[in-house]
């Protein structure tokens, strides 16, 4: 292997470090028009809105209907309720101010426990506010809670919080006359396309995902303005643009987490966790299905990834995903895994303070064993490889190094563990080509933004074809360059797009090798591929790449392959985080000063890339713990731009350490695991577990703001 | 994200400015654009029209005379952080971040008066005075009568700031603290200090506040404790418990008001240390 494994540089990085990206904004067509949007003040209303010349409303886009825009009942301050379609956006957000719209305000509930009782329903067409219910059950949790010496009982709320990526959504549709063409910041343009191709009835739609400023999970739904947008494009007939302003971004989309657990946990003297019990509440928003159907499976992965990376055997869990009159939640970084790790890794440093028990240890006395491998969690979540104990051992020296870096009874060291589901399917595609002038072109049916996938996928196909990256082209975002593909979210991409990128690769060395037999009058068996080129085994005549892809041309040998890699089971990657924090305690301003993070996530493809993930996630769930939050009155978001919602600068953020360790491999072709997700899923508790140290006391909501601090 | 339609003004002079001004009572002065254009881009406010006044040289200057510095209303952040001025150049040094500080200027924080504001709190403590420019001539007003309200400087129709004049004071020690969340934000509390000592003793001294009040205060009281004294641990406690009395701030998304309350308390003690030792 020349290339997997090292820190390659991105390839990406050329053009958009000379600002020749081009983002949805950037996209331009002659003759366009832009959309804007007027937006719900009341989070639960009937809401008519004055007809008039280029506004357009629920009636236009779904009549009768409420979703995506709606005819008549709003259900969440913040939703888009009528589109007026002007030259420029100047002109548009005139417009919005000259329409006349008429609320009825209805009661609305913003409270998921509450609305759980149905007393009032948050839209009218429900029957109840609860939109989902399960019930995790493993071993005989009610039983050996009453048999345990020691029981904690809490409540645990992980507030809501707002993706916030730098570009905000945006699309540009344009009907031609036969197709539909739309370009969106998007997370992926081929489950836009089918999300399009049903609302819209209609087949002929080509899907561009350009260059996309972040999403961390906003993106993946299709949100209400993308179906209106692209209704209108067709119904007019010429190009229409959006993009909103941040506030609107803010009012209406990203928003995540907002789950809450009561739970009681059962534990032995020497700190062994015997059952857990308890019931998760995520707080769902308004009933929008895309995001709800998209957050009520990140509840339920809160509720199932309850028991970590513990041998914890008997578990009685029951998940609500509840519908209440805030914005819909949708996925963001970590999507129901953040939650879990901050239930559980809150749990497992107030069993340590309970016992008086170093938190290390507790966790070292919890953690599935490698003979147990691959372990099967009590609600039915397989961790496949991996040795928790070793990873422990490593974090402990790590853990006792930091701790020598203490200065003062204000600094305090904190750790959390976590365990993870990564790499989901249903299955990923990759095509596979070479140009007559002997361009190896790689395009994904994953649809990266940010993450760097496209320089792991040269490095694979690279390494694979034995020839230089440099030759290599990697595309992907566009819905007519190959079959198909499902997206980039779950840190699946480097993991199930790189296996199928792997066995594309392959596929293409096998027609190399044919079309050099062939070239050579040689039976396939004959020859050999080495180094990028093929040779006689006998004779030792070689011919060079560009010369078989030449040959295979004249012969009439097809060079492009497209895989399809099916995924049967996700990967789980695990490791310790950990953070010295500094208390001021007189103004109760928390500082995360060094932060030391060990992964294990299997075959790392690029270090330098996989560092940079493990960098931004952590830094994200740090902020959550200490500053952000979605701060409503009466339903209206107060916090809607970034001088209210406190995202961190390079000012708080920590020095970091990353160490890896490869000990437990996947069993897809690459060998690896996820990591986009890592760093934020762990990083949360992290931090509130060095704060709780420090402060040797119980949080039940974040973020630790300096009046929490003080307390 | 977009402004109201306006009209816009380039005038060729401070009179010119002056004269269309008083003319068109709801046109607005633009100066460094750092408060002025986000609330156009809010459509909090609709001007008819914007008077640049940024061609203005004859208001950008800093000069010190007769043991006065007197700043020209269109100098930057940038600028008086690096005037290496008593006091104000420190305050400058904490304001937003490095664009805003190339783009504000004083002239327009002060018309502006936000409460929160860094620069109101030093300004209090040094007694400063505004030199107000309008179509009928120029007039000076102390900075606290000139602020006399949140968001409501003293100014009529036509009036510009001209300058704002600061004492040299010389052989005085400095600190301003600033308790923000994150950096680039505005102030939580803010507390200007402003000290000379002689022999140890402490012989003038000056506590502004600000972000706890409608518009900055000085807390004179905890001033009188000091003044004449050598000023020890336990002092400076008391000192800053006094300060704590002039703060009545309001709960909002950067702390609740008995939060704030205490905090000036910390930061009035922290900037006592800090222009003691420095």
């Amino acid at each position: 292997m020349k290339y997997v494994g090292k820190p390659i540089k991105r390839l990406e990085d050329p053009k958009l470090i000379t600002g020749r990206g081009s983002f949805v904004d950037d996209v331009q067509l002659p003759g366009t028009y832009y959309v804007a949007f007027l937006r719900s003040e009341y989070p639960h209303a009937l809401v008519s809105v004055k007809p008039g010349p280029n506004i357009f409303t629920g009636f236009d886009i779904n009549p009768g209907k409420d979703f995506p825009i709606p005819s008549r009942e709003v259900t969440y301050a913040g939703q888009p309720i009528a589109a007026v379609v002007a030259r420029d956006r100047y002109e548009a957000y005139d417009l919005l101010e000259s329409i006349e719209v008429n609320y009825e305000p209805l009661r609305h509930e913003l409270d998921p426990f509450n609305a759980m009782e149905d007393k009032v329903k948050v839209y009218s067409k429900l029957e109840s506010n609860i939109y989902a219910k399960k019930e995790f059950v493993g071993g005989e949790a009610k039983k050996e809670l009453e048999e345990s010496p020691v029981v904690l009982t809490g409540e645990l709320h992980n507030q809501r919080v707002i993706a916030s990526p730098m570009e905000t959504r945006g699309i540009l549709a344009w009907f031609d006359g036969n197709r539909l063409n739309v370009w969106s910041s998007t997370q992926s343009a081929h489950y836009l396309r089918r999300n399009l191709v049903s609302f819209l009835g209609i087949q002929n739609i080509r899907v561009i995902q350009p260059d996309v400023g972040g999403a961390f999970g906003s993106k993946i739904i299709t949100h209400p303005e993308e179906y209106a947008v692209s209704f209108l494009a067709l119904k007019l007939g010429i190009p229409l643009k959006w993009i909103p302003t941040r506030r609107e971004e803010m009012l209406s989309a990203g928003h995540g987490r907002d789950k809450w657990l009561r739970y009681k946990v059962g534990v032995k003297r020497d700190g062994t966790i015997t059952a857990i019990f308890g019931s998760v509440v995520g707080n769902l928003g308004a009933p929008y299905r895309d995001a709800n159907d998209d957050d009520s499976g990140n509840v339920m992965s809160a509720a199932r990834m309850l028991p970590g990376p513990y041998r914890i055997k008997h578990g009685y869990v029951t998940a609500y995903s509840v519908n209440t009159n805030l914005p819909p939640t949708t996925s963001y970084r970590g999507a129901g895994r953040p939650e879990a790790t901050y239930f559980i890794e809150s749990i497992m440093d107030e069993v340590a303070m309970e016992l008086k028990l170093d938190p290390l240890e507790v966790r070292a006395r919890n953690v599935v064993r490698p003979e147990e491998m691959p372990y099967t969690n009590p609600f039915g979540i397989t961790y496949d490889t991996g040795n928790y104990p070793e990873l422990l051992s490593i974090a402990r020296s790590h853990y006792e190094q930091l701790k020598a870096e203490i200065r003062g009874e204000n600094q305090c060291v904190g750790l959390a563990m976590y365990v993870e589901i990564t790499a989901f399917g249903p299955w990923e595609t990759a095509r596979v080509y070479a140009k007559y002038d002997g361009r190896i072109i790689v395009v994904t049916g994953t649809g990266p933004h940010g993450q760097g996938d496209a320089t792991a996928f040269a490095q694979i196909a690279a390494d694979t074809l034995e020839i230089p990256m440099e030759l290599i082209e990697v595309k992907w975002g566009d819905t007519d360059i190959i079959e198909d593909g499902i997206g980039t979210w779950g840190s699946r991409t480097v993991t199930v797009g790189g296996s199928a990128v792997l066995m594309a690769a392959q596929e293409l060395k096998k027609k190399l090798i044919e079309a050099g037999a062939k070239a050579m009058e040689a039976d396939v068996e004959e020859v050999e591929f080495t180094e990028g080129k093929i040779r006689h085994k006998k004779t030792g005549k070689t011919m060079e790449l560009i010369e078989v892809i030449k040959s295979a041309y004249k012969l009439g040998i097809s060079l492009d392959v497209t895989t399809v890699y099916p995924v049967k089971k996700p990967t789980s990657p695990y490791g310790v985080h950990m953070a010295l924090i500094e208390i001021d305690k007189e103004t109760g301003t928390v500082r995360v000063k060094r932060y030391i993070a060990i992964d294990d996530v299997g075959n790392v493809i690029n270090p330098l890339l996989a560092e940079g993930q493990i960098h931004g996630g952590s830094l994200q769930g740090i902020s959550q713990a200490l500053y952000e939050t979605a701060e409503f009155s009466d339903g209206v978001l107060q916090n809607a731009t970034f001088g209210d919602y406190a995202l961190p600068t390079a000012m708080e953020s920590p020095r970091f350490t990353w160490k890896f360790i490869t000990n437990g491999t996947s069993p897809h072709p690459t060998g690896s695991k996820g990591i986009g997700e890592a760093g934020t899923v762990v990083g949360t508790p992290a931090v509130i577990n060095a704060i709780r140290g420090c402060l040797k006391s119980k949080f039940s909501t974040m973020p630790i703001n300096f009046e929490t601090a003080l307390r | 994200m977009y402004p109201p339609k306006f009209g816009y003004v380039i005038p060729d002079s401070v009179n010119e400015a002056n004269e269309f001004l008083e003319k068109h009572e709801d046109a607005k002065a633009l100066a460094g654009g750092h408060s002025l254009i986000p609330m156009l881009k809010l459509r909090i406010l609709r001007p008819s029209y914007l008077v640049e006044l940024k061609g203005l040289n004859e208001l950008h200057y800093i000069r010190k005379e007769d043991g006065k510095i007197r700043i020209g209303a269109l100098t930057t952040h940038y600028e008086i952080v690096k005037g290496n001025l008593p006091l104000l150049s420190q305050a400058g040094s904490t304001v937003a971040d490095p664009q805003v500080r190339n783009m504000g200027t004083i002239g327009g924080v002060i018309s502006h008066l936000d409460p929160a504001a860094d620069y109101p709190a030093s300004l209090m403590a040094m007694d400063a005075v505004v030199k107000i420019k309008g179509t009928s001539g120029e007039r000076e007003e102390p900075f606290k009568d000139f602020a006399k309200d949140m968001f409501s400087p003293d100014l009529n129709p036509g009036e510009i700031v001209k300058e704002v004049i600061i004492p040299e004071f010389p052989g005085y020690t400095f600190s301003y603290k600033k308790l923000e969340r994150r950096a680039g934000d505005y102030a939580i509390v803010g507390v200007a200090v402003l000290l000379k000592k002689d022999s140890g003793v402490i012989k003038d001294v000056r506590i502004g506040l600000t972000a706890v009040n409608n518009k900055a205060v000085r807390a004179y009281e905890a001033e009188k404790i000091l003044l004449d004294k050598s000023p020890d641990e336990k002092l400076i406690e008391e000192a800053a418990e006094k300060a704590m009395g002039y703060a009545n701030p309001t709960s909002d998304i950067r702390g609740s008001a008995e939060y704030k309350k205490k905090m000036t308390k910390v930061m009035t003690k922290r900037a006592i240390l800090e222009a003691l030792n420095r």
